[in-house]
């Protein structure tokens, strides 16, 4: 199983869209995908798949992931906790889930698609060392310079940890002025990363639309 | 002791009941005889009670001992007893009350005490169930 960190130097980035339809893509070409929610703070991504919400269930010590159709299965707090419940958890907690999430979730995927928390904060530190030297990671963020500084942080942090970053997701791409986008486009190239540009689409703001995300998911599988 | 813990002298049989609401979550739970727990309940006098849960051979057994000096369990689990009756008055959700830091959990066994608290979570669901 690879996993496949999706993360982002700053949150409001898109980053559960475009980790949710990564998963989609991947799982309808029939790939075996495994998703887990690791963003404990907005703990969202359940609502953009169709999780059944069966009882949770166990297997050898270990939590059985959700089904999502028949390539993709899911494992997220989300799913769990009442609607509007304020998730407050300190640091020994979230890396707690973090670590059941990692280790005693029975997943199958050949992928393991991780919507992280955003920004370059201890618990992403956590998963970073969990995924050390084996993983890979697209990074999101909108091309505006903010997201770029953001960025190279998290980029540093991802590289530290030998953890291989696939590629830069500029997100709605199209809401920005051009000569802006281009400008954060090339800074990113320079460092000799893959950029993938993803247009804003307002069919995204309800359902997933996988074939946006083709490219993408093609440099992830590489 | 108050009045109120003593009151809770109901609750091992309560706890069984859950128990035995196990012989359909044993099918979803198989790891479950395996497993035993210590559900600790204080006052704000300071006065607890506490209970052994889990299973000899196929049978559940619910027992009191002494908070002080409970024997082994995989997990062990206290919180106030105004939140356990509010959960068991399905007044406040189990999984809430946790990320609330209104439940403290222990785990005796190796594995993730958010892996525990799904599991408790999952047989406060059953025994919600039951009192409805």
């Amino acid at each position: 199983m690879i996993p496949i960190l999706v993360t982002s130097g700053k949150g409001g980035t898109g980053k559960t869209t475009i980790a949710t339809n990564l998963a989609v893509n991947l799982a309808e070409r029939g790939i075996k995908v495994s998703f887990m929610d690791a963003d404990l703070m907005a703990p969202n991504a359940h609502m953009f798949i169709d999780v059944n919400k069966e009882k949770l269930r166990e297997a050898g010590k270990m939590l059985l992931p959700l089904k999502v159709g028949e390539h993709l299965e899911f494992m997220g707090l989300g799913v769990f906790i009442p609607r509007g419940v304020g998730v407050a958890l300190n640091y020994e907690k979230t890396t707690d889930f973090i670590t059941t999430l990692l280790r005693f979730v029975k997943w199958s995927g050949d992928y393991l698609i991780i919507d992280a928390p955003p920004g370059a904060i201890s618990i992403n530190v956590k998963l970073m060392k969990e995924l050390q030297g084996r993983a890979r990671a697209v990074i999101v963020g909108e091309p505006h310079p903010f997201a770029i500084e953001d960025n190279l942080r998290m980029i540093d942090l991802l590289k530290f940890y030998d953890i291989d970053v696939r590629a830069v997701v500029l997100n709605k791409y199209n809401l920005f002025q051009d000569e802006i986008a281009k400008q954060v486009t090339g800074e990113y190239e320079k460092l000799g990363l893959k950029v993938v540009k993803i247009p804003w689409d307002p069919r995204l703001q309800s359902q997933t639309v996988p074939e946006l995300f083709n490219e993408l998911a093609n440099v992830v599988i590489a | 002791m108050s009045l109120r813990l003593r009151l809770l002298s109901i609750l091992p049989k309560l706890m069984l009941i859950g128990l035995r609401k196990f012989n359909d979550l044993l099918n979803e739970f198989p790891e479950a005889k395996t497993r035993s727990s210590i559900l600790k309940l204080y006052d704000s006098a300071g006065n607890q009670v506490a209970f052994w849960l889990g299973f000899e051979g196929d049978r559940p057994v619910v027992r009191e001992v002494d908070p002080k000096n409970p024997p082994y369990a995989t997990t062990e689990i206290s919180m106030h007893v105004d939140v356990f009756i509010k959960i068991l008055k399905n007044k406040l959700d189990f999984r809430a009350a946790y990320l609330y830091d209104l439940i403290d959990i222990k785990s005796n066994d190796g594995l993730p005490v958010s892996y525990h608290m799904l599991l408790w979570s999952a047989y406060f669901d059953r025994l919600l169930e039951v009192l409805k």
